[in-house]
């Protein structure tokens, strides 16, 4: 349908006589009121001055935080030996789970995905550009949609006293096991009234024999949960995962941001957040950011028997709809993307 | 000449400070404006202060805008961040009810014409005012959600809907 056409129609259909002549009093005060000048902030010496430590010491801090916090890539993992004893999950270790699949999603050396977001150059057209991006996270917004988070990790308590490492979880993937080794040190402040639970989370996740170091915290209240990990990829570039859940009496709120940095520049973002009331339908949020460029969407499922879902998107300051189907094909599953309106239609593999 | 030369003429003269091509700058302008704002709030008191500042921040930018500049398209979207920085500003003041929130779109005299009553025939009331604001004042979904307090996929799902319907019954739109 041609928006801007029927715009322009109801527009001109609209009595101009409804609409009261207000220029002469807008004249008025525009001559009575016009703004003062103000002197920028660069050329006020007084704030110069004093700003001008506290961005040195910003530059210092930048410059020496990351080599205060460079890790050794190198570390193989000791072998483990003794027994491993099952620990029970107290919930939010689904949710670790969770965090680290969709963290290994995008690390993953398999799809290469990492590389790819880098090494992005702009193709054919903004469109297909922008769902491309958005493609690697659809599958998790389906995920999302249909409720089914439960990532069923089995976790250990390592007991082998030669063991680095106090926990391991093991994440099955689709047949691809993610490792996760790690301690978790209670750092809660014992002079805290309320129930607020603090950890410090170290280790180390290994995929396809790939070591990546992990390091971060979680903190836990009655209804609230965060959790921060920062997973180094090499010596210049990490992952920051924060990932917060709230859940009040008839609201759930979760959300998982994911953003890659590179020589401590941040390269790459992506938000998947979700909020569910009672009565109210499900609407995944997927938020992307890359080169200074962002778009936004809203998944969720259509109520058009013909199509799986439906999202709206904001990209590149235009907005639109479009219909999603699931594509079976010969053992591959498949993606549709529709834009009705601009006749676009994309089909990229299913994850 | 076309209402976009004119407008260009008239922001030239502007720009040059003659000051008396803004009465049909006013005028030509001043529905997309209005409405921009006045699809939020149905308020003809708040629509027209809104309208006032939204034609004093131009004046007092209009010596930096481009000469090519699409003029409807700046306009509107300075009134469309008044309406919704005013919302975000009153909502929270206790003694300042919107009354219009959960108000009926159908019964509004402003917004009224013969291509509109065809649209209200067709549409359902909240199909109608998604459309309304999506439409008419060029609001994004994120924006109607915070405006009138509905989830987007909601409004996703209406204004797909609204659409849909139009598109076969209202016609001349492909």
């Amino acid at each position: 349908m041609n928006e801007e056409k029927l715009r322009q129609d109801i527009l001109s259909s609209l009595d101009s006589n409804k609409v009261e002549n207000l220029s002469a009093q807008i004249l008025n005060t525009y001559k009575t009121s016009k703004p003062e000048k103000k002197t920028p902030w660069y050329k006020n010496k007084a704030l110069y001055f004093i700003g001008s430590p506290i961005l040195a010491g910003g530059v210092a801090l930048a410059i020496v935080l990351p080599l205060t916090m460079h890790g050794n890539n190198s570390n193989i993992l000791p072998p483990i030996s003794g027994d491993y004893v099952p620990v029970a999950i107290q919930g939010e270790e689904n949710e670790i789970a969770f965090s680290v699949l969709s963290a290994f999603n995008i690390v993953s050396n398999d799809n290469n995905k990492i590389s790819s977001l880098l090494k992005r150059r702009i193709s054919e057209n903004d469109f297909k550009e922008n769902i491309n991006l958005l493609n690697p996270y659809m599958s998790t917004s389906e995920t999302m949609l249909k409720n089914n988070l439960d990532v069923k990790p089995t976790i250990y308590q390592i007991t082998d006293p030669t063991s680095k490492w106090e926990y391991q979880m093991s994440i099955d993937d689709h047949g691809t096991i993610i490792e996760f080794y790690y301690n978790q040190t209670d750092i809660t402040d014992v002079d805290e009234d309320d129930d607020e639970k603090e950890y410090r989370l170290d280790g180390q996740f290994i995929v396809n024999s790939t070591v990546y170091h992990v390091s971060g915290g979680k903190e836990l209240e009655d209804d609230e949960y965060e959790l921060t990990l920062k997973v180094e990829l090499n010596s210049n570039s990490y992952l920051l995962i924060e990932q917060e859940v709230e859940t009040e009496q008839d609201e759930h709120e979760e959300s998982y941001l994911y953003s890659l940095y590179e020589n401590n520049r941040q390269q790459f973002l992506v938000e998947l957040s979700f909020e569910q009331e009672q009565n109210e339908e499900k609407v995944v949020e997927v938020k992307i950011e890359q080169n200074r460029k962002k778009s936004e969407y809203c998944i969720m499922f259509s109520r058009d028997p013909n199509h799986d879902f439906i999202m709206s998107y904001e990209m590149d300051d235009e907005e639109g709809l479009i219909d999603i189907d699931v594509i079976e094909q010969s053992n591959e599953s498949y993606y549709q993307y529709i834009e009705k309106n601009l006749g676009y239609t994309i089909q990229l593999k299913r994850n | 000449m076309d209402d976009k030369e004119l407008l260009s003429k008239l922001l030239i003269r502007l720009q040059n400070d003659d000051m008396s091509a803004f009465d049909d700058f006013y005028n030509l302008t001043k529905k997309a404006v209005y409405y921009a704002i006045y699809v939020v709030f149905r308020d003809d008191h708040i629509s027209q202060d809104l309208v006032q500042e939204t034609y004093i921040d131009f004046l007092n930018y209009r010596h930096k805008l481009k000469k090519d500049v699409d003029i409807i398209a700046f306009l509107v979207t300075s009134a469309k961040n008044k309406a919704i920085n005013f919302y975000k500003r009153r909502r929270h003041e206790k003694e300042y009810t919107f009354k219009y929130i959960n108000d009926s779109y159908s019964n509004d005299e402003k917004i009224e014409s013969d291509l509109i009553d065809k649209i209200k025939d067709i549409l359902d009331e909240k199909e109608f005012m998604v459309f309304i604001l999506k439409v008419l004042g060029d609001y994004t979904f994120k924006e109607i959600s915070l405006l009138k307090n509905i989830p987007v996929g909601t409004l996703t799902w209406l204004y797909s809907q609204a659409k849909d319907k139009l598109q076969i019954k209202l016609g001349g739109y492909q």
